[in-house]
């Protein structure tokens, strides 16, 4: 998988409150919009996704609750908190800048300098 | 996010693990299901689809140890598998395991025990209300600490110090109840001890001012009465006298009182019966002045001080003194608090004993902190690996916290049994060997002292080798681990300083046992023509109307003597009054040569009848002995005696007297003995004819030629047939009697050997252990050394050598520690100089053959090495 990225540590946690943050998700789901909305760039191990979703339950920042999925399957759902859109919103706009400034980085030309 | 919630997740993480788990579960199911089914619509074969789904997931343990670890418990996971890893560990290494249970079950247990008996009798309060302001009370003439009733009168009169004043002394009696005759300790207790004491009936009711009556202790209604309530309120015979059962006391009543006289003859025991005593001014008849005299406990009125109320009783003293110039009052007056008094000269032998318990803690400590070290170096292997695949420095810390932890809990349990074992074995050799010992339990505070000791102990030293492993280069341990030439770890000095010390601290230990054995044997040497293992000794006390006579008394002495020396088995017997009351006696009269050395003259004076020389074994030096049949008084004198009052002229034919008593003529001089107490210093005694004395009790003693307790029997029912009304008690062989009265000493001498034997086998344990390992780490070498030609022989000096010189070391530090340490014991000692160069002799030579012993196996098992196999080992 060439084109693959290296998932990022702590990308993860972002890639997940954006997930859910657009509307309540089970895990499985999670994983789909994830891979859906960076156009298959990140490969995760499917299992690892849950580990990470407990940290941000226990942060406090996502909160879950059992219920029917699309195809009548039982499901666990998972919704942003308030505190999880806070975070979602202070990550979103550091990985803004950051992103802006590595991509000045490599933009820069020889003459700008 | 909220403390709170994280607490709650967390809460719920931990107590609710298992339902946890099975959500976690069933939502993986959920998924792994919903993947299929996609993978399914894409085309795959349903059994194809669930692999794949199963394969993309990935690990599920794995993830399962993470999602607990991200809900802040993965340690309460991790510590379930730490801990059976931790008993798989004990397992697998059995004689490690053993060994530091065994050594931290010594130590803890030993110094639990210890603790517990400095707790009940230094530490914790005597069982009255107010303990603290309960007090001994007494008149001290020279060593006669006792209060005559006139003082005690005048106090109860005058004092205004007091809530209460108690005078109590102790007799043993003859009790009847419906079917037998029971022997009781009875406490004489005048009317304030209810009070003072607490005492609040269980059954019954307490005595009224004035009567005549007993409370029972409750183990005594059960053993006599068989707990028949309808004892309370009936009469009782004591010693020959109807007397009202007013109530028994519950079954912890117990309040400490202080020895009975020593001049009494009673030993230290429960008391059984509390009965009631009047306490009356002296009386005069027939020329004889009759004193009540006794002990004296008083409880200070609150807010005041000992001071005020010494004061105060010296006042009324120094007037009592003023008003009848001519009565005797003894010099001093001695008020302190009745704990000190109980505790008195207890608490220089409990603290070494407590410096000897610590003593063997830290020799355990040391002990089992090489023993880690070895296993530490043993295991760095292990933990190289384990490190290099990724366990981190707070994960094998854990580990390895875990595993001392574990060992530490299992060494504090069988400490707690060692410690049980230990009191249970000193309360039932020596239930008199200190205060109230049998008191003494393993409560709560023992309990939390054996927790911090093991905590210590095992926590400590459990993490230090840790602590220097996880500083090892992992990169080249591993290797070196791999290849298998994992060399010795360089903890070599660290553990030979360890055993050095542990051989200088046991050799302290020995020096104090072999201090106390020596002082044993000085005690109990006994004289020639003295077997005190062959004489069955008994009280006789005289009850009732009929023996107010004296004649009476003298004829029932004359008829239990010829009784009992009819007895098949009994050689001969004899009277003494020994152990009977008010034998020492301040001398009185004239024609007696003044003291050598200026002191008062004082002696204790037996009666004896014409065999007591020759069943006890008396020496006689001039003159003679006495006789039934004298036609006046005589004395026989003992040889301090006779050096402190008449120097070198010859006593015989000396006329003097005791007390208002006849003048009585010296006789002969027999050589000193102690006859009552082993440990009683050298006194003056008088010796002289019971026909012509006062006698309102006495002893027999009886030689006899078979089995003494088969004697014993018929002896008894010989004395006791010649008038039932008469109590016979105690009866037992004069060895027993002898040896309670050295109980303290054979109380030290036990608890110190054992303590002794422990540090011993711990420090051979310790140098055999750091022989074996390292010697074993050197099979190589040895190897190459036996290839090369070394003589067996010079391989087993060179082992041997190494371990001797630990011991010798040790042994050379120890006895400089010694020879400071045994001074403090100078007060436990018996006729044995503290620093006796045997004793330290014979203690280097105990240890160092035993450092010599446990060098000998690693020794000959290095001599024994095949250099093939040594060279191939590795």
């Amino acid at each position: 998988m060439a084109t693959t990225t290296e998932l990022l540590q702590g990308t993860l946690d972002l890639l997940i409150l954006k997930a859910v943050s657009l509307r309540p998700e089970h895990g499985y789901g999670i994983l789909l919009r994830i891979q859906q909305i960076s156009r298959d760039a990140l490969q995760i191990q499917q299992g690892s996704l849950y580990p990470a979703l407990y940290r941000l339950e226990h942060q406090g920042l996502i909160e879950s609750d059992w219920g029917e999925s699309e195809n009548k399957r039982r499901a666990k759902f998972y919704r942003l908190t308030t505190a999880g859109r806070r975070r979602l919103r202070d990550e979103a706009a550091y990985w803004k800048r950051f992103s802006e400034a590595i991509g000045l980085v490599l933009a820069a030309a020889p003459e700008d300098v | 996010m909220t403390s709170f919630s994280r607490l709650r997740s967390f809460l719920s993480a931990l107590f609710r693990r298992r339902r946890l788990e099975a959500d976690m579960e069933a939502e993986w199911r959920a998924h792994l299901d919903a993947h299929a089914d996609a993978l399914v619509a894409a085309g795959m074969s349903p059994a194809d689809a669930r692999r794949r789904a199963r394969n993309d997931f990935g690990d599920q343990l794995r993830w399962k140890e993470q999602a607990f670890e991200a809900r802040g418990v993965g340690w309460v996971n991790g510590l379930g598998a730490d801990i059976r890893y931790g008993l798989r560990q004990m397992r697998r290494t059995p004689v490690f395991t053993a060994t530091v249970l065994m050594t931290l079950a010594a130590g803890i247990g030993l110094n639990t025990a210890v603790f517990s008996v400095i707790d009940a009798a230094l530490v914790r309060a005597l069982s009255y209300p107010d303990p603290e302001r309960v007090l001994w009370i007494t008149t001290v003439n020279r060593d006669l600490e006792m209060v005559a009733s006139p003082d005690f009168l005048a106090w109860k009169e005058q004092a205004t110090s007091f809530d209460g004043l108690v005078a109590f002394d102790f007799s043993n009696y003859a009790v009847t109840t419906d079917d037998n005759v029971v022997e009781a300790r009875v406490a004489w207790v005048s009317d304030d001890f209810w009070s003072v004491s607490g005492a609040r009936p269980s059954l019954g009711r307490l005595p009224l001012s004035g009567e005549d009556a007993v409370l029972l202790s409750y183990p005594f209604f059960e053993r006599a009465f068989q707990a028949d309530p309808k004892t309370a309120g009936r009469a009782v015979t004591i010693g020959g006298r109807q007397v009202t059962v007013a109530g028994v006391l519950p079954p912890g009543f117990r309040p400490q009182l202080t020895k009975p006289f020593v001049s009494n003859g009673l030993q230290e025991r429960a008391v059984d019966a509390y009965r009631t005593m009047r306490v009356t001014p002296p009386t005069t008849s027939g020329g004889i002045t009759r004193t009540q005299a006794f002990s004296v406990m008083g409880k200070l009125k609150a807010g005041v001080s000992i001071e005020r109320a010494r004061a105060e009783l010296e006042t009324i003293r120094s007037r009592m003194k003023t008003a009848n110039p001519n009565m005797p009052a003894p010099p001093t007056l001695r008020v302190m608090p009745l704990k000190d008094k109980i505790v008195g000269d207890a608490t220089r032998p409990l603290s070494v004993l407590l410096a000897a318990a610590s003593l063997v803690f830290l020799i355990a400590c040391a002990n089992v902190a090489h023993l880690f070290l070895a296993r530490a170096s043993a295991r760095r292997g292990e933990v190289a690996i384990r490190a290099a695949i990724g366990a981190g420095r707070w994960r094998l810390s854990r580990q390895f916290f875990v595993e001392s932890a574990l060992i530490a809990t299992a060494g504090a349990v069988a400490g707690l049994v060692v410690a049980r074992w230990s009191l249970a074995t000193m309360v039932r050799i020596l239930p008199n060997g200190v205060p109230r010992l049998q008191e003494t339990t393993i409560d709560g505070r023992a309990l939390a002292l054996a927790a911090a000791a093991a905590i210590v102990a095992a926590l400590v030293f459990g993490m230090v080798p840790v602590l220097s492993l996880l500083k090892d280069d992992a990169r080249g341990v591993l290797k070196q681990a791999l290849t298998g030439a994992l060399p010795f770890a360089g903890k070599l000095r660290t553990k030979t300083t360890l055993v050095a010390l542990e051989f200088a601290l046991t050799i302290v230990l020995l020096i104090g046992a072999g201090l106390l054995i020596k002082s044993l044997w000085r005690l109990t040497a006994l004289p020639e023509g003295f077997h005190p293992d062959r004489i069955v000794t008994m009280d006789v006390r005289y009850f009732g109307r009929a023996y107010q006579d004296e004649g009476a008394r003298r004829a029932h002495a004359a008829e239990t003597l010829r009784r009992v020396s009819a007895v098949p088995g009994v050689r001969a017997a004899a009277l003494t009054t020994n152990a009977d009351s008010g034998t020492r006696l301040i001398r009185e009269g004239d024609s007696f040569p003044p003291s050598r050395d200026e002191e008062p003259a004082f002696a204790n004076v037996t009666l004896a009848s014409v065999d007591l020389a020759q069943v006890m074994g008396l020496r006689l030096v001039r003159g003679r002995w006495l006789t039934d049949v004298e036609p006046s008084p005589t004395w026989v004198i003992n040889e301090t005696f006779a050096r402190r009052h008449f120097g070198d002229s010859d006593p015989v034919g000396a006329r003097f007297r005791i007390g208002p008593e006849s003048f009585a003529t010296v006789v002969g001089v027999v050589a000193d003995r102690k006859l009552q107490r082993l440990d009683a210093p050298r006194e003056a005694e008088l010796y002289s004819d019971y026909p012509h004395r006062l006698m309102f009790g006495y002893s027999i003693a009886a030689s006899v030629t078979i089995d003494p307790a088969a004697a014993a029997a018929e002896v008894r029912r010989a004395a006791a047939g010649v008038d039932p009304a008469v109590a016979v008690l105690e009866v037992r062989t004069l060895e027993a009697a002898l040896a309670d009265s050295i109980a303290p000493y054979r109380f030290n001498l036990f608890t110190f050997g054992l303590f002794a034997a422990v540090a011993l086998l711990l420090a051979s344990v310790g140098i055999y252990g750091t022989l074996a390992y390292s010697t074993s780490r050197r099979t190589q070498e040895i190897g190459i050394r036996l290839t090369l030609g070394a003589a067996r022989g010079e391989v087993l000096a060179m082992v041997i050598r190494q371990g001797m010189t630990v011991a010798v070391i040790g042994t050379l530090v120890g006895l400089v520690i010694g020879g400071a340490v045994a001074r403090v014991m100078q007060s436990l000692l018996y006729e044995v100089s503290p620093s006796d160069p045997y004793i330290f002799a014979a203690a280097a030579a105990v240890l160092l053959l035993a450092g010599f012993a446990a060098s000998l196996g690693p020794a000959l098992r290095a001599a024994t090495v095949q250099p093939l196999i040594a060279l191939r080992h590795e």
